[in-house]
């Protein structure tokens, strides 16, 4: 009670104070940009040596309070070069112009948990993309949008589905059996983004057993998608385990941190967003049409019994008026043009006491199939108020409502629901889509192996399968400032803040009893309900203290402080089979339940300083953060991250270099284990007669895990030259991760096969290369040119156990999948191969036949402005990667790949020509090499039941035509006619998503996978949603 | 945004309130206390004992043989040429089962090993548990332990059947979880005998106590210590006879005569030969269906030979267990595209529902066992009233006349195991103890007869680098 008495004398004391009455005048002025004298808002201006300051608004204009005499202020808005005016001690009015920055040197990079540096003095190698890259093409999901825009980052979306899914790796894989994605932070908050499995496996059977209510085979959406691009101001991803280890032991993958727009004072400034576009299929797959009625019939008769094949083919030939018919059933099921839009509108204004930003906005994308699609609805309240001159808060609250209809895909068993698994299967003379008279579809029975049962027909199965995934989520924070001390010498400020991410995920798929695979396992009908709950809550006292020691020899900025961080997520679903005609009621079917609930704890202590020294050339820094966790085994132990950079920026060194930085850098950051994994349980067996059963679980926990531990230096310099035409970046950076959580085997004669343990080392190299140039720059016309080069190397340097097969990322040797090796690269495909002795022997070997990482990947970004005319054009291009194609290897099977009759490689070849012989039981033997071998015969019959993986692992290199936009600003006097005289910016543009994909790659699209997330990154493309093009055109207007 | 911060002095009030504020935080939020987060989804094995997690740990035991007799049948049906699974997106219960020389070790022709052994160590932590169980009597106490050594012995003699000359550990330290050494076959056998006796040695001891926890329902007339001990007399005579039939001969045909007279055997006139123990399935929520049925799977198969093989009735009719057992369907070919296709027209009706209970053991093999033992011992006539008491009332057949030759004894009595047994798990083993494995048929030339199924590719992993005697044997 004393201390409470204290506290709000202290705070009462506070709001008293009072500016102090110095002699002050008050000037106006005007921003714009250099050469095209379009004005500026929100551009800051700042008396220097004070924090007095101000923005301009929607005209560029601005108002000022000044101290009277001479000063100087200080103009700066992002994408612009800073700026100093000196003013007059007469002076009324001042003009400024900025120069656009388009090396982006002065963007301010995140250095702490709070605190940032100019880029151009920065120590680690920090990504930024601004909001204006992101949104410029709408995007589903911020991963999607960020596609291209990080070096050093592997982002791929794992499925074409409307809605999202996608995952960000940064620099390799960091884990094996724990965490592999960043931490998100957005204003503060610790956000979830985790992928909740929707339960669609009771319907594809992807993961087999009929009990599998989910699975990572659900192409699950990771939670990311429910950020709107729009309200986004900037991301910044902290690579550097230096600039990363201020977030402890959840920080070894990287940390993105996404800070949304804030309100300036000054009159309400409205934008509004409209688009309007239009989502279709990038890349079917295509169909093998068949030649003859032999042909036709064989491959029918590959997927169900002879006599089926026969009858089906005659009653199709038959409706055809006696030629075979060919569809392109996934021409035909995705064939769909989906309206696209867009609605969004913020305002951003306030007194210069209470800021505020708002905004509000729906998205909705059709999908390419019936009854796909996906919805989000956005808003967010932003507000800053000073309490005082020295104390301020901030409350942010963010709501979202994602919806999505993501339909079937991924991989399949019996009775092959999903759609391009059974489809694989089915012959292309079937009309599937046709509906009788009675609006019944025809039925499928190809694909159930000579069964006359009947599969699936996807138009059915589309028509009337729901697949509903429903968020509703609010992330929120509130924060208190208290400026402590503000003098010339010292400032310091103490915050607190508490963020809060609270989603709830529902998702319902029903299938009714009347679909024609549905009586298949006896109970016609199936409902699944899941509803996971998932709540974080983090928050942080922290101190900033800035120290500029009036000798200007150095400056120093120090922060610490305290946090703790909880999540909490339980996930429950309910499935029933065998349901009452139109009831969707779980109760009325047989039911299977499942839980799952996690909560895991962290708190932290940090330190950082950070001391600018031989005029702000030389910047040093270092920093240490201790975290303990609940999810290890000894919970109250701290585990300490150091980290140190340095960085020294020279002048001109040479002819042509404006500046010239070298920096180095090194930190450690942790990845704790996940939770569960320190406790010893009795594991789960089924209920019998009504009664739970228990037994031992065959993965022991261990009381002693800790966290994985990440060492990484980093070496790097920055180029600036030709009068800020160019610049160039360059980073190598070597990662270390010791500590690794692995499985340790354990002979099951035992009774248990494996107990988690810490051991072992993961090795990745890396090296950054981006280069900005600028072509042409004159009155009128600018031509703005980015190039980034990545290249990861990730390596298993120690393993302390036999090598193994980590789980859900592939299926076996046979198809080819990771597997975890001492001293070879950690994403290494392994797989069978032949192996031909010099004894003329063959023998079938498991081993590396690719790699999941890419050789090189390139974005080439480019921006034209003519006039007011601006074309932006994004092209990424990926050397290698390889990948298993299983949805190639199943339309080979059974005789329906489009290329299948294209001419087989090994016509007239002998068994000189290895290609074409396979091992038969240890003999070498020739495949067809006839004049009539077709390519879909020899790839089969070369894979040889899973003896030659090496067929369908491939090349996934690809040049994507990712973003283009054209955008036309309309001048300021042509749109205050036309819209009034508040009117301040329109804009139109003409934009478009995934235009164009170049590749040798057989498949819709190399970046999918049928695993979704996990840590290791590797791609299997089995039956994915096919991806979808998008056009837009949209209307910007601010006024 | 105008800020307008003038430098002033700190006063001592506003300098206490960033340590007041941190104080605060560090008392509320940052004790350790809130990082003692314990598990949600999974009990902890050092919880108390009561009688729920004896139910718990005991249900768990049958929970698992009956996932385990599931996969045995479907497996050693198409090493015994009795079944397929023509799963259309697995063609490797195909190709790999029948066409691949050696067994693929890595993971899919290597059941019955990992969740036995897991369940041999289930059934001592049960009994780990009732000894310190202070609230159970002693009679109850051996209930438990007769209870468990039992179920133990059965899991150990599958994982044995399955690997026969290769032999199995048979020890488990749940201490420390070092790997033992592998033992051969007859010491295994042995082995597990020994646990059965002394099972049945445990259950008399129990006296009239009740088993401190209910059995499923497929365990009726057998669920009071008393009557679950013929359940494991009836066990040790299977054990004997597998032995007798390999590596021991006279002596284990003999113990085994004398333990089904402890068992359930009635060869009566009208006696039920599908009396025994079973396991049951259910649809109620968690529990697990009979994944042999035919609604389950609708993919398992029977054999084209099991038709023709089939005798005749006086009437001309096929072999009544022929007739009951096996339905006929659409003729199927084997999964895989271009791969030759291996047709079948008949598929089982032994599991028509869902829920159809699976035998553990029963009358019908218990008549036969002794049979088998007879013939063993030389005494064909009386091996031949059991033979004919089978052949009559369950397959309608005439009786035969007379066994005249060892050969012929024992071609007879395959014969009446092949389809009294049919499907329940039995085929492949009893060509394989009485040197008959070459009568399987092969569907194609290229396919062969698997003799035993390959110790696991992760047991042979984990013991890499071990002492001579404690590597796997048949390891790559």
């Amino acid at each position: 009670m004393r201390l409470l008495t204290q506290s709000a004398v202290a705070l009462a004391m506070l709001v008293a104070t009072s500016t102090d009455l110095l002699a002050q005048r008050r000037i106006t002025g005007k921003v714009t940009e250099e050469g095209s004298t379009t004005p500026l808002a929100a551009a800051s201006i700042q008396v220097v040596g004070t924090t007095t300051g101000t923005y301009t608004d929607a005209n560029g204009a601005f108002g000022l309070q000044i101290p009277s005499g001479a000063v100087s202020l200080r103009v700066r808005r992002i994408g612009y070069q800073m700026r100093t005016v000196l003013v007059q001690a007469d002076q009324g009015t001042v003009a400024v112009e900025l120069k656009k920055d388009v090396l982006q040197l002065e963007t301010q990079v995140v250095t702490a948990q709070s605190g940032s540096i100019e880029k151009r003095q920065a120590a680690t190698t920090v990504a930024a993309v601004s909001g204006e890259d992101l949104s410029r093409v709408p995007a589903m999901t911020v991963d999607q949008a960020l596609q291209g825009k990080v070096t050093g980052a592997r982002i791929n979306m794992n499925t074409g589905a409307p809605g999202g899914g996608g995952q960000i790796q940064i620099r390799g894989t960091t884990s094996i059996l724990g965490n592999g994605e960043p931490l998100f932070v957005i204003d503060g908050v610790i956000m979830s983004n985790a992928s909740i499995a929707g339960g669609s496996n009771t319907l594809t059977r992807a993961g087999g057993a009929a009990t599998n209510i989910a699975s990572v085979q659900d192409n699950r959406t990771n939670r990311l998608a429910d950020i709107n691009p729009n309200e986004i101001e900037d991301i910044q991803i902290l690579k550097d385990a230096a600039a990363a280890a201020l977030y402890g032991s959840r920080a070894t993958n990287g940390v993105v941190i996404i800070t949304t727009k804030r309100g300036r004072s000054g009159q309400a400034r409205w934008n509004l967003t409209q688009r309007l576009g239009q989502s279709s299929l990038l890349r079917g797959i295509g169909t093998r049409c068949y030649a003859d009625s032999s042909a036709a019939v064989t491959a029918a008769a590959s997927a169900a019994s002879q006599a089926l094949a026969i009858e089906a083919f005659n009653a199709a030939k038959a409706a055809n008026g006696g030629s075979i018919p060919c569809n392109d059933h996934v021409g035909q099921l995705f064939g769909r043009s989906a309206m696209a839009w867009e609605t969004a509108i913020n305002v951003s204004g306030g007194s210069e006491a209470t800021r505020y930003f708002a905004s509000a906005s729906r998205k909705v994308d059709g999908g390419i199939a019936v009854n796909t699609g996906a919805l989000r609805d956005n808003a967010r309240i932003n507000l800053d108020q000073n309490i005082s001159s020295r104390l301020q808060a901030r409350i942010d609250l963010g709501y979202t409502r994602s919806i999505a209809n993501r339909g079937l895909s991924n991989n399949g068993n019996d009775p092959n629901t999903s759609p391009l698994y059974v489809l694989g299967k089915t012959p292309s003379f079937l009309d599937l889509r046709t509906r009788d008279a009675s609006g019944v579809f025809p039925v499928n029975r190809f694909g159930g192996g000579g069964a006359a049962a009947n599969t699936s027909n996807p138009f059915q199965t589309f028509e009337h399968v729901t697949n509903d995934e429903n968020v509703d989520r609010f992330l929120g924070s509130a924060t208190l400032g208290w400026q402590a001390l503000a003098t010339d010498v010292n400032q310091v400020r103490v915050e607190y803040q508490i963020g809060v991410d609270r989603f709830t995920q529902d998702n319902f798929l029903y299938s009714p009893n009347f679909l024609q695979f549905e009586p298949q396992d006896g109970l016609p009908g199936t409902v699944v309900n899941t509803n996971a709950y998932s709540r974080q809550f983090n928050q942080v006292l922290r101190a900033n203290w800035n120290f500029t020691p009036t000798s200007g020899f150095a400056s120093f900025r120090t922060s610490a402080g305290i946090t703790e961080e909880q999540q909490g997520l339980n996930v429950s679903r309910v499935r029933a089979q065998g349901l009452i005609p139109g009831v969707v009621n779980v109760n009325q079917g047989q039911q299977l339940t499942f839980q799952n609930q996690e909560l895991q704890t962290d708190q932290g202590l940090f330190l950082q300083t950070t001391a600018l020294a031989l005029d702000d050339r030389l910047t040093l820094g270092a920093g240490v953060r201790g975290d303990r966790s609940s999810n290890n085994g000894d919970r109250s132990k701290y585990y300490v991250f150091p980290s140190a950079q340095a960085s020294y920026r020279f002048g001109k060194i040479l002819p042509g270099v404006d500046e010239f930085k070298l920096l180095a850098n090194w930190g450690q950051t942790g990845n704790r284990p996940l939770y569960g994994q320190r406790f010893i349980t009795f594991g789960n067996t089924p209920f019998i007669n009504g009664v739970n059963g228990i037994g031992t679980n065959p993965t022991l926990g261990n009381p002693e895990v800790r966290p994985e531990r990440k060492t990484d230096y980093v070496l790097g310099f920055t180029m600036a030259g030709l009068g800020q035409r160019l610049s160039l970046d360059y980073a190598y950076v070597n990662t270390r991760i010791d500590d690794v959580l692995f499985n340790r085997p354990i002979p099951p004669t035992a009774g248990i096969s494996q107990q988690i343990f810490n051991g072992g080392r993961l090795r990745n190299t890396a090296q950054e290369i981006s280069m900005t140039v600028v072509p042409v720059q004159r009155q009128g016309m600018t031509w703005v040119s980015r190039t980034a080069f990545q290249q990861i190397r990730n390596v298993t340097e120690q393993l302390p156990i036999p090598p193994f097969n980590p789980a859900n990322v592939g299926f076996g040797a046979a198809y080819g999948r990771p597997r975890i090796t001492q001293g070879v690269s950690t994403t290494a495909i392994w797989g069978n191969r032949p192996i031909f002795r010099d004894d003329g022997s063959v023998v079938t070997r498991d081993t590396i036949i690719g790699d999941a990482v890419p050789d090189h990947e390139m974005f080439f970004t480019n921006t034209f402005t003519v006039g007011r005319f601006t074309l932006n054009t994004q092209v990424d291009w990926r050397k290698g990667g390889d990948l298993t194609n299983l949805t190639q290897n199943i339309w080979d099977q059974f005789q329906r790949a489009r290329d299948f009759d294209a001419p087989s490689p090994c016509r007239g070849q002998t068994a000189a020509n290895l290609a074409c012989v396979r091992n038969a039981g240890g003999v070498r033997t020739l495949l067809d090499t006839s004049a009539t071998a077709t390519l879909g015969r020899y790839r089969f019959a070369r894979w040889n039941n899973g003896n030659d993986a090496r067929v369908y692992v491939q090349d996934g290199s690809f040049v994507k035509l990712r973003e283009v936009s054209l955008t036309y600003s309309v001048p300021q006097s042509v749109a205050r006619r036309l819209l009034g005289d508040r009117v301040g910016d329109v804009r139109l543009n003409v934009v478009g998503r995934n235009l164009a994909v170049f590749m040798d790659y057989w498949g819709m699209d190399p970046e999918v996978t049928n695993f979704g997330n996990g840590p290791i990154r590797s791609a299997v493309d089995l039956a994915p949603f096919p991806p979808s093009r998008q056009f837009f055109f949209s209307v910007d207007v601010g006024f | 945004m105008t800020t307008n911060i003038t430098p002033v002095r700190s006063d001592r009030m506003t300098r206490r309130l960033p340590a007041l504020l941190a104080a605060a935080l560090l008392a509320a939020g940052c004790s350790a206390d809130r990082l003692n987060i314990p598990n949600y989804n999974e009990a902890s094995s050092d919880q108390t004992v009561d009688r729920p997690l004896l139910q718990n740990l005991a249900s768990g035991i049958l929970a698992e043989q009956r996932g385990g007799l599931v996969g045995l049948i479907s497996n050693v049906g198409i090493f015994g040429r009795e079944s397929y699974l023509y799963t259309s997106s697995e063609p490797r219960n195909t190709t790999l089962f029948l066409g691949t020389f050696p067994l693929d070790n890595s993971g899919f022709t290597n059941g019955q090993w990992d969740p036995r052994f897991r369940n041999a160590r289930n059934a001592i932590e049960l009994i780990r548990a009732a000894n310190g169980a202070a609230f159970l009597s002693d009679g109850e106490k051996n209930a438990v332990r007769g209870f468990a050594n039992t179920l133990r012995a059965l899991d150990f003699f599958y994982v044995l059947a399955t690997r026969d000359t290769i032999g199995i550990p048979t020890a488990i330290d749940i201490q420390t979880n070092q790997p033992q050494p592998f033992v051969s076959r007859d010491s295994a056998y042995r082995f597990i005998s020994g646990i059965l006796d002394s099972a049945a040695t445990q259950l008399s001891a129990a006296g009239s106590a009740a088993f401190p926890f209910t059995l499923p329902p497929g365990f009726a007339g057998f669920n009071t210590p008393a009557t679950y001990r013929q359940f494991n007399r009836a066990l040790a005579a299977r054990v004997h006879i597998y032995r007798g039939s390999t590596d021991c001969g006279a002596a284990c045909f003999t113990a085994a005569l004398t333990a089904l007279g402890e068992s359930f055997l009635s060869a009566a006139a009208g006696a039920d030969l599908r009396r025994g123990v079973y396991h049951t399935f259910s649809t109620a929520a968690g529990d697990a269906l009979n994944s042999l049925s035919i609604p389950v799977t609708p993919d398992q198969l029977a054999h084209p030979s099991i038709r023709p093989d089939a005798q005749l009735q006086a009437n001309g009719t096929r072999d009544q267990r022929f007739v009951t057992k096996i339905r006929s369907i659409a003729t199927r070919n084997a999964p895989g595209g271009i791969a030759v296709g291996i047709p079948t027209d008949v598929g089982f009706a032994l599991y028509p529902e869902q829920t159809t209970p699976l035998p553990i053991i029963r009358n019908e093999e218990l008549i036969l066992l002794r049979a088998e033992a007879n013939i063993g011992l030389g005494q064909f006539a009386t091996a031949l009233t059991d033979l004919n008491y089978i052949r009559t009332n369950a397959g309608l057949l005439p009786p035969l006349p007379s066994l005249d030759t060892r050969d012929a004894a024992i071609d007879a009595l395959l014969y009446e195991r092949r389809y009294s047994l049919l499907w329940e798990g039995h085929r492949w083993f009893d060509v394989r103890r009485w040197g008959r494995l070459l009568t399987l048929p092969l569907d194609i030339p290229t396919h062969f007869r698997a003799r035993v199924m390959p110790v696991p590719q992760s047991e042979c992993l984990a013991r890499t680098g071990l002492a001579a005697n404690l590597r796997a044997p048949g390891c790559p």
